[in-house]
Protein backbone atom coordinates (compact mmCIF):
# COMPACT_ATOMS: atom_id res chain seq x y z
CA UNK A 1 0.00 0.00 0.00
CA UNK A 2 1.11 3.39 -0.58
CA UNK A 3 2.08 6.12 2.35
CA UNK A 4 -0.75 8.50 1.55
CA UNK A 5 -0.92 11.77 2.98
CA UNK A 6 2.21 11.28 5.65
CA UNK A 7 2.49 14.56 7.19
CA UNK A 8 6.06 14.23 7.07
CA UNK A 9 6.53 14.44 3.35
CA UNK A 10 8.20 17.70 1.85
CA UNK A 11 6.09 19.29 -0.68
CA UNK A 12 8.22 19.47 -3.60
CA UNK A 13 10.37 22.63 -3.40
CA UNK A 14 9.72 24.38 -6.74
CA UNK A 15 10.82 27.90 -6.57
CA UNK A 16 8.12 29.95 -8.39
CA UNK A 17 8.83 33.34 -6.77
CA UNK A 18 12.00 34.56 -8.78
CA UNK A 19 14.17 33.00 -11.86
CA UNK A 20 11.46 32.17 -13.72
CA UNK A 21 14.44 30.21 -15.98
CA UNK A 22 15.65 28.56 -12.73
CA UNK A 23 12.37 27.00 -11.57
CA UNK A 24 14.87 23.57 -11.39
CA UNK A 25 17.15 24.92 -9.92
CA UNK A 26 16.17 23.39 -5.62
CA UNK A 27 15.67 19.92 -7.21
CA UNK A 28 18.94 19.37 -8.50
CA UNK A 29 20.78 20.96 -5.18
CA UNK A 30 18.77 19.01 -2.65
CA UNK A 31 19.45 15.47 -4.36
CA UNK A 32 22.90 14.94 -3.81
CA UNK A 33 22.97 11.24 -2.63
CA UNK A 34 20.99 10.31 -6.01
CA UNK A 35 18.34 8.32 -4.31
CA UNK A 36 15.15 8.40 -4.83
CA UNK A 37 13.32 11.20 -3.03
CA UNK A 38 9.81 11.30 -2.01
CA UNK A 39 7.59 14.62 -2.42
CA UNK A 40 4.20 15.83 -2.44
CA UNK A 41 3.06 17.27 -5.41
CA UNK A 42 1.47 20.43 -6.01
CA UNK A 43 -1.79 18.87 -6.24
CA UNK A 44 -1.66 16.51 -3.49
CA UNK A 45 -0.48 13.79 -4.52
CA UNK A 46 2.51 12.10 -3.10
CA UNK A 47 5.19 10.22 -5.06
CA UNK A 48 8.98 9.11 -5.64
CA UNK A 49 11.03 11.56 -7.81
CA UNK A 50 14.46 10.40 -9.77
CA UNK A 51 17.32 12.47 -9.31
CA UNK A 52 19.71 10.77 -11.94
CA UNK A 53 20.02 9.87 -15.32
CA UNK A 54 20.25 6.27 -15.34
CA UNK A 55 16.98 5.72 -12.62
CA UNK A 56 14.97 8.14 -15.06
CA UNK A 57 15.94 5.36 -17.47
CA UNK A 58 15.73 1.87 -15.66
CA UNK A 59 11.77 3.27 -14.31
CA UNK A 60 11.08 4.22 -17.71
CA UNK A 61 12.40 0.76 -18.93
CA UNK A 62 10.65 -1.35 -16.12
CA UNK A 63 7.42 -2.59 -17.29
CA UNK A 64 6.51 -3.27 -13.97
CA UNK A 65 5.94 0.45 -13.84
CA UNK A 66 2.68 1.39 -15.94
CA UNK A 67 1.94 4.71 -17.44
CA UNK A 68 -1.01 6.20 -16.41
CA UNK A 69 -2.11 9.93 -17.75
CA UNK A 70 -4.77 12.37 -15.86
CA UNK A 71 -6.36 9.36 -13.68
CA UNK A 72 -4.93 10.89 -10.40
CA UNK A 73 -1.45 11.13 -10.54
CA UNK A 74 1.05 13.68 -9.03
CA UNK A 75 0.81 16.67 -11.41
CA UNK A 76 2.82 20.26 -11.19
CA UNK A 77 0.46 22.41 -10.20
CA UNK A 78 -2.23 22.73 -8.02
CA UNK A 79 -5.44 21.57 -9.70
CA UNK A 80 -5.36 18.41 -11.70
CA UNK A 81 -6.08 17.92 -14.91
CA UNK A 82 -8.16 14.86 -15.08
CA UNK A 83 -9.26 14.02 -18.70
CA UNK A 84 -12.26 11.33 -19.44
CA UNK A 85 -11.00 7.70 -19.97
CA UNK A 86 -10.22 7.25 -23.81
CA UNK A 87 -9.24 4.26 -25.98
CA UNK A 88 -6.71 4.62 -27.54
CA UNK A 89 -5.26 6.89 -25.57
CA UNK A 90 -1.91 6.26 -25.66
CA UNK A 91 -0.02 7.64 -22.90
CA UNK A 92 -2.55 5.30 -20.60
CA UNK A 93 -1.79 1.93 -22.51
CA UNK A 94 0.90 -0.21 -21.74
CA UNK A 95 2.37 -3.64 -23.04
CA UNK A 96 1.73 -4.76 -26.61
CA UNK A 97 -1.62 -3.37 -26.81
CA UNK A 98 -0.26 0.25 -26.35
CA UNK A 99 2.77 -0.61 -28.91
CA UNK A 100 0.41 -1.96 -31.44
CA UNK A 101 -1.43 1.44 -31.41
CA UNK A 102 1.49 3.44 -30.79
CA UNK A 103 2.99 2.25 -34.29
CA UNK A 104 -0.09 2.60 -36.40
CA UNK A 105 0.58 6.97 -35.80
CA UNK A 106 4.37 6.03 -35.61
CA UNK A 107 4.95 6.91 -39.16
CA UNK A 108 3.93 9.67 -39.53
CA UNK A 109 5.99 10.91 -36.89
CA UNK A 110 9.04 9.12 -38.32
CA UNK A 111 12.29 11.06 -39.30
CA UNK A 112 11.46 10.66 -42.90
CA UNK A 113 8.08 11.73 -42.69
CA UNK A 114 9.09 14.73 -40.75
CA UNK A 115 12.05 16.01 -42.98
CA UNK A 116 9.13 15.78 -45.85
CA UNK A 117 7.10 17.95 -44.02
CA UNK A 118 9.49 20.91 -43.86
CA UNK A 119 7.64 23.03 -46.52
CA UNK A 120 4.45 22.56 -44.71
CA UNK A 121 6.08 23.47 -41.48
CA UNK A 122 7.74 26.84 -43.04
CA UNK A 123 4.60 27.78 -44.86
CA UNK A 124 2.51 27.75 -41.77
CA UNK A 125 5.15 29.69 -39.50
CA UNK A 126 5.59 32.29 -42.39
CA UNK A 127 1.62 32.72 -42.05
CA UNK A 128 1.85 33.46 -38.43
CA UNK A 129 4.50 35.46 -39.09
CA UNK A 130 2.25 37.99 -40.98
CA UNK A 131 -0.61 37.58 -38.82
CA UNK A 132 2.24 38.82 -35.95
CA UNK A 133 3.27 41.52 -38.14
CA UNK A 134 -0.44 42.62 -39.04
CA UNK A 135 -1.23 42.77 -35.23
CA UNK A 136 1.78 45.32 -34.93
CA UNK A 137 3.84 45.91 -32.15
CA UNK A 138 3.30 45.40 -29.17
CA UNK A 139 2.24 41.73 -29.08
CA UNK A 140 1.78 38.95 -27.02
CA UNK A 141 3.40 36.07 -29.62
CA UNK A 142 2.58 33.77 -27.13
CA UNK A 143 -0.65 33.61 -28.10
CA UNK A 144 -0.71 34.82 -31.83
CA UNK A 145 2.15 32.42 -32.49
CA UNK A 146 3.76 29.55 -30.32
CA UNK A 147 0.42 28.37 -29.46
CA UNK A 148 -1.00 28.12 -33.00
CA UNK A 149 1.30 26.94 -34.96
CA UNK A 150 1.36 23.20 -33.39
CA UNK A 151 -1.79 22.76 -33.42
CA UNK A 152 -2.22 23.80 -36.86
CA UNK A 153 0.52 21.82 -37.85
CA UNK A 154 -1.15 18.81 -36.57
CA UNK A 155 -4.02 19.71 -37.64
CA UNK A 156 -2.47 19.14 -40.95
CA UNK A 157 -1.00 15.85 -40.16
CA UNK A 158 -4.26 14.19 -39.28
CA UNK A 159 -5.76 15.63 -42.15
CA UNK A 160 -8.67 18.13 -40.40
CA UNK A 161 -9.77 20.33 -43.34
CA UNK A 162 -9.06 23.53 -42.94
CA UNK A 163 -13.17 24.37 -42.83
CA UNK A 164 -12.69 22.69 -39.05
CA UNK A 165 -9.27 23.66 -38.41
CA UNK A 166 -9.89 26.61 -36.09
CA UNK A 167 -12.74 25.05 -34.27
CA UNK A 168 -10.19 22.25 -33.42
CA UNK A 169 -7.59 24.63 -32.53
CA UNK A 170 -9.98 26.41 -30.33
CA UNK A 171 -10.82 23.00 -28.60
CA UNK A 172 -7.13 22.17 -28.35
CA UNK A 173 -6.59 25.35 -25.91
CA UNK A 174 -9.31 24.81 -23.50
CA UNK A 175 -8.24 21.34 -22.85
CA UNK A 176 -4.95 22.04 -21.46
CA UNK A 177 -2.68 24.55 -23.25
CA UNK A 178 -4.75 27.97 -22.90
CA UNK A 179 -4.53 31.27 -22.21
CA UNK A 180 -5.35 32.27 -18.93
CA UNK A 181 -8.32 33.65 -19.03
CA UNK A 182 -9.77 30.04 -21.21
CA UNK A 183 -8.30 28.31 -17.98
CA UNK A 184 -10.43 29.77 -15.37
CA UNK A 185 -13.05 27.58 -15.71
CA UNK A 186 -12.24 23.80 -14.16
CA UNK A 187 -15.23 22.22 -16.69
CA UNK A 188 -13.75 23.35 -19.59
CA UNK A 189 -11.42 20.43 -20.39
CA UNK A 190 -13.78 18.31 -20.26
CA UNK A 191 -16.00 19.80 -22.58
CA UNK A 192 -13.43 20.82 -24.85
CA UNK A 193 -12.83 17.04 -25.04
CA UNK A 194 -16.35 16.56 -26.03
CA UNK A 195 -16.04 19.09 -29.05
CA UNK A 196 -13.07 17.61 -29.87
CA UNK A 197 -15.09 13.99 -30.16
CA UNK A 198 -17.88 15.71 -32.20
CA UNK A 199 -15.26 17.05 -34.49
CA UNK A 200 -13.36 14.02 -35.61
CA UNK A 201 -16.44 11.89 -36.09
CA UNK A 202 -16.99 14.04 -38.39
CA UNK A 203 -13.88 14.29 -39.68
CA UNK A 204 -13.57 10.30 -39.31
CA UNK A 205 -16.39 9.90 -41.27
CA UNK A 206 -15.20 12.44 -44.10
CA UNK A 207 -12.23 10.19 -44.21
CA UNK A 208 -14.21 6.75 -44.46
CA UNK A 209 -16.02 8.22 -47.70
CA UNK A 210 -13.54 9.87 -49.25
CA UNK A 211 -9.68 8.76 -48.51
CA UNK A 212 -6.95 11.25 -48.49
CA UNK A 213 -3.18 10.95 -48.18
CA UNK A 214 -3.04 11.69 -44.28
CA UNK A 215 -3.20 10.21 -40.70
CA UNK A 216 -6.51 9.82 -39.79
CA UNK A 217 -7.19 7.96 -43.39
CA UNK A 218 -4.20 5.69 -42.89
CA UNK A 219 -5.47 5.08 -39.34
CA UNK A 220 -9.16 4.19 -40.53
CA UNK A 221 -7.68 1.48 -43.19
CA UNK A 222 -5.36 0.14 -40.38
CA UNK A 223 -6.01 -3.70 -39.46
CA UNK A 224 -3.56 -4.65 -36.93
CA UNK A 225 -5.13 -4.05 -35.36
CA UNK A 226 -8.52 -2.40 -36.43
CA UNK A 227 -9.18 0.72 -35.22
CA UNK A 228 -12.93 1.69 -33.75
CA UNK A 229 -14.16 5.47 -34.62
CA UNK A 230 -13.55 5.67 -30.53
CA UNK A 231 -9.91 4.88 -30.76
CA UNK A 232 -9.50 6.94 -33.36
CA UNK A 233 -10.92 9.88 -32.11
CA UNK A 234 -8.88 8.89 -28.97
CA UNK A 235 -5.55 8.57 -30.20
CA UNK A 236 -5.94 11.70 -32.59
CA UNK A 237 -7.06 13.68 -29.03
CA UNK A 238 -4.10 12.28 -27.86
CA UNK A 239 -1.66 13.53 -30.61
CA UNK A 240 -3.38 16.46 -29.93
CA UNK A 241 -2.51 17.60 -26.42
CA UNK A 242 0.92 16.08 -26.67
CA UNK A 243 2.30 18.02 -29.67
CA UNK A 244 0.18 21.34 -28.82
CA UNK A 245 1.04 22.92 -25.08
CA UNK A 246 4.38 21.14 -25.08
CA UNK A 247 6.17 22.54 -28.17
CA UNK A 248 4.05 26.58 -27.27
CA UNK A 249 5.54 26.57 -24.68
CA UNK A 250 9.10 24.90 -25.46
CA UNK A 251 9.42 27.49 -28.50
CA UNK A 252 8.05 30.28 -26.02
CA UNK A 253 11.28 29.61 -23.54
CA UNK A 254 13.17 29.16 -25.99
CA UNK A 255 12.48 32.64 -27.59
CA UNK A 256 12.46 34.25 -24.16
CA UNK A 257 16.23 32.72 -23.19
CA UNK A 258 17.02 34.46 -26.81
CA UNK A 259 15.53 37.46 -26.10
CA UNK A 260 17.04 37.65 -22.15
CA UNK A 261 20.26 36.88 -22.90
CA UNK A 262 21.95 39.02 -25.94
CA UNK A 263 25.18 36.70 -25.96
CA UNK A 264 23.23 33.83 -26.67
CA UNK A 265 20.95 35.11 -29.16
CA UNK A 266 23.88 36.36 -31.06
CA UNK A 267 25.61 33.03 -31.07
CA UNK A 268 22.44 31.14 -31.99
CA UNK A 269 21.45 33.45 -35.23
CA UNK A 270 25.11 33.76 -35.80
CA UNK A 271 25.72 29.77 -36.78
CA UNK A 272 22.37 28.60 -38.64
CA UNK A 273 24.26 25.66 -39.10
CA UNK A 274 24.56 24.46 -35.88
CA UNK A 275 21.01 25.51 -34.62
CA UNK A 276 19.96 22.05 -34.90
CA UNK A 277 22.36 21.36 -31.59
CA UNK A 278 21.43 24.51 -30.60
CA UNK A 279 17.91 23.53 -29.80
CA UNK A 280 19.03 20.25 -28.36
CA UNK A 281 20.71 22.10 -25.38
CA UNK A 282 17.68 24.89 -25.31
CA UNK A 283 15.78 21.69 -25.01
CA UNK A 284 18.18 20.09 -21.92
CA UNK A 285 18.18 23.14 -20.35
CA UNK A 286 14.49 24.11 -20.52
CA UNK A 287 11.56 22.25 -21.25
CA UNK A 288 8.05 22.40 -19.62
CA UNK A 289 7.42 18.76 -18.44
CA UNK A 290 10.93 19.01 -16.81
CA UNK A 291 11.47 21.89 -14.51
CA UNK A 292 8.90 21.62 -12.08
CA UNK A 293 10.15 18.02 -11.37
CA UNK A 294 7.07 16.70 -13.20
CA UNK A 295 7.18 14.74 -16.19
CA UNK A 296 5.94 11.25 -16.93
CA UNK A 297 4.52 9.24 -14.00
CA UNK A 298 4.51 5.72 -13.65
CA UNK A 299 2.22 3.69 -11.25
CA UNK A 300 4.50 0.38 -9.58
CA UNK A 301 1.90 -2.50 -10.42
CA UNK A 302 3.63 -4.38 -7.88
CA UNK A 303 6.41 -4.15 -4.68
CA UNK A 304 9.38 -3.41 -5.93
CA UNK A 305 13.26 -3.14 -4.40
CA UNK A 306 14.69 -0.66 -6.46
CA UNK A 307 18.02 0.57 -5.67
CA UNK A 308 17.80 0.24 -1.80
CA UNK A 309 14.39 1.92 -1.63
CA UNK A 310 10.50 -0.57 -1.11
CA UNK A 311 8.46 1.38 -3.91
CA UNK A 312 5.28 -0.30 -2.82
CA UNK A 313 2.30 -1.62 -5.07
CA UNK A 314 0.40 1.68 -5.59
CA UNK A 315 3.15 3.97 -5.40
CA UNK A 316 3.49 6.72 -8.03
CA UNK A 317 7.20 7.06 -9.57
CA UNK A 318 7.72 10.77 -11.21
CA UNK A 319 10.98 9.76 -13.55
CA UNK A 320 12.34 13.55 -13.51
CA UNK A 321 14.15 14.82 -16.61
CA UNK A 322 15.02 18.04 -14.98
CA UNK A 323 17.58 16.35 -13.03
CA UNK A 324 18.72 13.92 -15.19
CA UNK A 325 19.40 16.22 -17.99
CA UNK A 326 21.98 18.10 -15.15
CA UNK A 327 23.28 14.94 -13.69
CA UNK A 328 27.23 15.12 -13.91
CA UNK A 329 27.66 11.45 -15.28
CA UNK A 330 26.19 12.52 -18.31
CA UNK A 331 26.70 15.99 -18.22
CA UNK A 332 30.03 16.92 -16.52
CA UNK A 333 30.65 20.41 -17.27
CA UNK A 334 28.81 23.12 -15.71
CA UNK A 335 25.39 21.33 -15.95
CA UNK A 336 23.01 23.98 -14.80
CA UNK A 337 24.60 26.49 -16.93
CA UNK A 338 22.66 26.91 -20.81
CA UNK A 339 26.36 26.03 -23.09
CA UNK A 340 25.25 25.91 -26.91
CA UNK A 341 28.76 24.85 -27.70
CA UNK A 342 28.42 21.88 -25.21
CA UNK A 343 29.20 18.37 -26.65
CA UNK A 344 26.17 16.97 -27.93
CA UNK A 345 24.60 14.17 -25.46
CA UNK A 346 21.28 12.11 -25.63
CA UNK A 347 18.79 14.32 -23.04
CA UNK A 348 16.56 13.15 -21.51
CA UNK A 349 13.73 15.63 -22.32
CA UNK A 350 11.91 13.32 -24.94
CA UNK A 351 11.76 10.63 -22.11
CA UNK A 352 12.96 7.06 -22.54
CA UNK A 353 11.32 3.29 -22.85
CA UNK A 354 8.61 2.37 -24.57
CA UNK A 355 6.40 6.03 -24.36
CA UNK A 356 9.00 7.65 -25.42
CA UNK A 357 7.96 10.95 -27.41
CA UNK A 358 6.52 10.09 -30.46
CA UNK A 359 6.51 13.35 -31.70
CA UNK A 360 9.95 14.76 -30.76
CA UNK A 361 11.28 14.69 -34.66
CA UNK A 362 8.45 17.29 -35.32
CA UNK A 363 9.27 19.24 -32.26
CA UNK A 364 12.54 19.68 -33.32
CA UNK A 365 11.40 20.59 -36.91
CA UNK A 366 8.75 23.00 -35.60
CA UNK A 367 11.42 24.98 -33.03
CA UNK A 368 14.07 25.19 -35.74
CA UNK A 369 12.37 26.69 -37.88
CA UNK A 370 9.80 29.07 -35.23
CA UNK A 371 13.17 30.27 -33.38
CA UNK A 372 14.84 31.69 -35.79
CA UNK A 373 12.15 33.21 -37.50
CA UNK A 374 10.83 35.17 -35.72
CA UNK A 375 14.22 37.51 -35.00
CA UNK A 376 15.04 36.93 -38.73
CA UNK A 377 11.43 38.43 -39.07
CA UNK A 378 11.72 41.40 -36.45
CA UNK A 379 15.15 42.24 -36.11
CA UNK A 380 14.39 44.67 -33.21
CA UNK A 381 12.29 41.87 -31.30
CA UNK A 382 12.45 42.73 -27.27
CA UNK A 383 10.88 41.72 -24.15
CA UNK A 384 7.95 44.05 -22.94
CA UNK A 385 8.81 43.15 -19.62
CA UNK A 386 11.60 41.37 -17.64
CA UNK A 387 11.36 37.98 -17.74
CA UNK A 388 11.10 37.45 -13.82
CA UNK A 389 7.65 39.91 -14.42
CA UNK A 390 6.37 37.45 -17.00
CA UNK A 391 2.72 36.25 -15.77
CA UNK A 392 3.37 32.68 -15.12
CA UNK A 393 0.43 30.36 -15.03
CA UNK A 394 0.25 27.31 -12.64
CA UNK A 395 -3.15 25.80 -13.70
CA UNK A 396 -3.51 23.16 -16.69
CA UNK A 397 -1.01 20.55 -17.52
CA UNK A 398 2.32 22.13 -17.03
CA UNK A 399 3.91 25.31 -14.70
CA UNK A 400 4.57 27.57 -17.75
CA UNK A 401 4.77 31.50 -18.96
CA UNK A 402 1.21 33.23 -19.64
CA UNK A 403 2.36 34.89 -22.04
CA UNK A 404 4.93 36.30 -23.80
CA UNK A 405 4.35 39.76 -24.70
CA UNK A 406 6.94 41.72 -27.26
CA UNK A 407 7.74 44.64 -29.29
CA UNK A 408 9.47 45.38 -32.03
CA UNK B 1 35.05 -7.63 -30.90
CA UNK B 2 36.80 -6.53 -34.48
CA UNK B 3 36.47 -9.22 -36.81
CA UNK B 4 39.09 -10.34 -38.99
CA UNK B 5 37.73 -8.28 -42.12
CA UNK B 6 37.93 -5.32 -39.96
CA UNK B 7 34.53 -4.76 -39.38
CA UNK B 8 32.65 -4.98 -36.09
CA UNK B 9 29.21 -7.32 -35.14
CA UNK B 10 27.87 -8.90 -35.92
CA UNK B 11 24.80 -6.56 -35.02
CA UNK B 12 21.56 -7.67 -33.77
CA UNK B 13 18.01 -5.62 -33.93
CA UNK B 14 14.66 -6.94 -31.95
CA UNK B 15 12.52 -5.04 -34.35
CA UNK B 16 9.23 -6.34 -32.56
CA UNK B 17 10.29 -4.01 -29.64
CA UNK B 18 10.94 -0.84 -32.00
CA UNK B 19 8.93 1.92 -30.98
CA UNK B 20 10.20 3.78 -34.06
CA UNK B 21 11.88 6.80 -32.47
CA UNK B 22 14.40 6.78 -35.19
CA UNK B 23 17.59 7.48 -32.69
CA UNK B 24 19.16 5.00 -34.63
CA UNK B 25 19.25 6.57 -38.00
CA UNK B 26 19.92 10.12 -36.50
CA UNK B 27 23.21 8.39 -34.21
CA UNK B 28 24.39 5.91 -37.20
CA UNK B 29 22.31 7.06 -40.43
CA UNK B 30 25.19 4.63 -42.51
CA UNK B 31 24.14 1.31 -40.61
CA UNK B 32 20.31 2.08 -39.61
CA UNK B 33 17.43 3.11 -41.55
CA UNK B 34 13.48 2.98 -40.80
CA UNK B 35 10.96 2.10 -43.22
CA UNK B 36 7.78 3.80 -44.22
CA UNK B 37 6.50 3.42 -40.45
CA UNK B 38 9.31 4.02 -38.46
CA UNK B 39 10.57 0.50 -38.16
CA UNK B 40 14.21 0.31 -37.93
CA UNK B 41 16.05 -1.64 -40.71
CA UNK B 42 19.47 -2.99 -40.03
CA UNK B 43 21.33 -1.59 -43.51
CA UNK B 44 24.85 -3.11 -41.87
CA UNK B 45 25.12 -5.99 -39.24
CA UNK B 46 28.74 -5.57 -39.75
CA UNK B 47 30.14 -2.37 -40.74
CA UNK B 48 33.19 -1.09 -40.78
CA UNK B 49 35.39 -0.27 -37.63
CA UNK B 50 35.06 3.70 -37.77
CA UNK B 51 31.55 2.89 -37.04
CA UNK B 52 31.99 1.99 -33.74
CA UNK B 53 31.36 5.31 -32.01
CA UNK B 54 27.68 5.76 -33.74
CA UNK B 55 27.07 2.30 -32.98
CA UNK B 56 27.51 2.84 -29.42
CA UNK B 57 25.76 5.81 -29.56
CA UNK B 58 22.58 4.28 -31.07
CA UNK B 59 22.35 1.42 -28.30
CA UNK B 60 22.41 4.32 -25.89
CA UNK B 61 19.77 6.22 -27.21
CA UNK B 62 17.66 3.55 -28.06
CA UNK B 63 15.04 4.12 -25.70
CA UNK B 64 13.62 0.40 -26.30
CA UNK B 65 16.65 -1.53 -26.00
CA UNK B 66 16.36 -3.21 -29.17
CA UNK B 67 19.81 -2.76 -30.85
CA UNK B 68 22.78 -5.10 -29.44
CA UNK B 69 26.37 -5.62 -30.18
CA UNK B 70 28.56 -8.77 -28.74
CA UNK B 71 31.01 -6.32 -27.25
CA UNK B 72 28.46 -3.50 -25.72
CA UNK B 73 26.69 -7.17 -23.65
CA UNK B 74 30.46 -7.76 -22.67
CA UNK B 75 30.70 -10.76 -24.57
Amino acid sequence: MSVDNAPDTRPIPVRKDVGRLETRLPLVELNQDGKLARFMYPNGVEGYMTTTAAHFRAILSDGRFHAKRFLGEPQPTPVSVELPDMPGFIPSMNGPDHLAVRRLAAGDFSVKHIRDLGVTIEEVVDKHLDRVEQHGSPADIFELYCLTIPSEVIARILGVPTTHTPEFQNAARYTIGGLPKELDDPEAPARAIKTLHGLLADVIAMKRAEPQDDLITRLTKATDPVLSDEEIWGLCTNLLLAGHETTATNSAYQIAILLERPDVREEFLGHPENIPDYIEELLRYKAILTDSGAGIPRLATETVEFDGVVIEEGDWVMPCAATANVDPSVCPHAPTELDLNRTPFPHLTFGFGAHTCLGQHLARAELKVMVPKIFERFPGLQALMPLDEVPWLDKGFGYRMAELRVTW
Amino acid sequence: MTLANGSIGPIAIDVDKCIAVGQCVLAAPNVFDVDDGGIVILLDPCPPESERPAVLNAITRCPADVISLPEALGG
